[in-house]
């Protein structure tokens, strides 16, 4: 080695780090090998993917665990369409509405190869996943990609009025009819006990009783209503009603409607507004 | 928490140089799991060859510990799913190669993939970064050379590899790799000698 090579050598930075997680057969090293195999390999046609859509990162609090649940038990109850009586168990509730087919998680816990099975019977080239996620991301899509042909994209079918903390409304997707792409969505699903979690993390705290009350009080009313009753409190953030944009306060009328409010860990209430109820 | 330093692995270029010996062997080792068309099999030889050596890698180039088990994730992800692309004589290369580019992708843009590495980014978060032992005008002179420059610099003294073993992480000829080599020790060398650094300092 000559002396350049000798300096060189000296600015490599020095990492103290466990001997287990630097170990290929330590926990984290196992943990994150069998995540990447559980993800879907492309070795039988290898894809460009262009376009990768996480979902927005965690920037608001966390909302009432039942709401998410709720998803599952709802789509778990709708009903299936077919003749003959009662359908055999399906992991998807799969809907063609107008111009699009509606998929929604109903079995979270099925084998992969279900839900590929029958979206592919309604000849969509989708992986379809679910992963352990804390409960305010249950039945939400945590991630998409999609191929680069170009074509109609797919959707999130957005719930206003049942957000994550995430401003995270989604609960389920919209694909076009036509879409002819291959496309990967990861929805979240209730963690096994030991199981570590995906997606975005939950908050570190949560808010205080007398923040989530009044958050409570303001759901429903007018903006310029919440806006009298959080005057004396922390800044009010504004969100549409299904958590893809934030708004300037200057921007909403005081006659809109407050859709959905949540209490964050500092305190500070968002509110999900709309200009009808 | 950082654990006591007698527990402690110091990922540095001296531990890279005896894992890069391992590595190597084991990455020799690697083509005969690849007679196997089970691409489990495949993967998880590969990754158990590699993963020590490419986290090293991937740690000193990171801007965080808690960055580099994202860019990690995302290398074997990218693994994953061309593990037919893999050159069986130079997979731990390879790979090398393919972390330089999620770096990059990483250093440009928000997280892309599902959160793989939780755990590891868990783990990583108490890793402690030791100040470089180089004197400040070392560290200028380089951070004065292009990222070409750096990189090629990097992998001769920090991965330990030769000219031939670069020209894989980068994709070239290994002539154009000794070229590259050639060129960034003299731009660094005449970096070294500028008239900002103070003569005598830099120590030999």
């Amino acid at each position: 080695m000559n002396e350049v090579d000798r300096l060189v050598r000296m600015l490599a930075p020095h990492h103290e780090v466990s001997p287990s997680t630097v170990d290929a057969a330590g926990p984290a090293a196992e943990q994150l090998m069998r995540e990447i195999m559980h993800q879907p390999s492309l070795e039988a046609a290898p894809r460009r993917w262009a376009r990768l859509s996480p979902r927005r990162p965690l920037v608001l609090a966390p909302v009432a665990a039942g709401l998410a649940a709720l998803i599952f038990v709802v789509a778990a109850l709708l009903p299936l369409s077919g003749p003959g009586g009662p359908q055999p168990a399906h992991a998807l509730q799969i809907v063609r509405t107008d111009g699009y087919i509606e998929i929604k998680i109903v079995d979270p816990v099925a084998d992969p190869a279900r839900y590929r099975a029958e979206l592919a019977a309604h000849d969509l080239d989708i992986e379809l996943e679910l992963v352990p996620t804390g409960p305010d991301h249950v039945g939400r899509v945590l991630f998409e990609e999609v191929l680069s042909d170009p074509g109609p994209a797919i959707e999130t079918i957005e719930a206003p009025g049942n957000c994550a903390a995430t401003a995270n409304c989604s609960v389920g997707i919209r694909v076009p009819v036509g879409f002819e792409s291959s496309a990967r969505v990861v929805f979240g699903r209730t963690a096994r006990p030991g199981e570590t979690l995906q997606g975005p993390m939950p908050a570190p705290q949560d808010a205080s009783e007398d923040a989530k009350r009044r958050a409570r009080a303001v759901t429903g009313g007018r903006v310029d209503d919440a806006r009298a009753k959080l005057a004396s409190g922390p800044p009010v953030t504004y969100f549409t009603s299904d958590g893809t944009q934030q708004l300037k306060a200057a921007d909403v009328p005081g006659t809109w409607y407050v859709i959905h409010a949540i209490a964050m860990p500092d305190d500070h209430i968002t509110l999900f507004v709309a200009a009808t109820p | 928490m950082i654990r006591p330093r007698a527990d402690t692995w110091v990922v540095s270029g001296r531990l890279t140089r005896l894992h890069g010996v391992k590595g190597a062997m084991l990455t020799r080792a690697v083509p005969a799991s690849f007679e196997d068309d089970d691409a489990v099999t495949r993967f998880e030889e590969l990754y158990r060859a590699c993963y020590t050596d490419l986290l090293g890698y991937v740690l000193r180039r990171s801007e965080s510990p808690e960055a580099a088990a994202d860019v990690v994730a995302d290398t074997f992800l990218v693994a994953w799913r061309r593990l037919h692309d893999i050159p069986r004589d130079h997979a731990r290369l390879w790979l090398f190669g393919v972390a330089r580019r999620v770096l990059a992708n990483h250093r440009r843009s928000v997280r892309r993939t599902a959160d793989l590495a939780a755990r590891l980014r868990q783990e990583l978060a108490s890793a402690h970064r030791d100040p470089s032992e180089a004197p400040d005008e070392v560290g200028q002179a380089f951070d004065a050379l292009s990222e070409a420059d750096r990189e090629v610099l990097r992998l001769v003294a920090w991965e330990e590899l030769s000219a031939a073993e670069v020209a894989v992480v980068l994709g070239c000829s290994a002539n154009a790799a000794r070229i590259r080599l050639h060129r960034a020790r003299r731009r660094f060398a005449d970096a070294l000698r500028q008239p900002s650094l103070t003569a005598g300092e830099v120590r030999p």
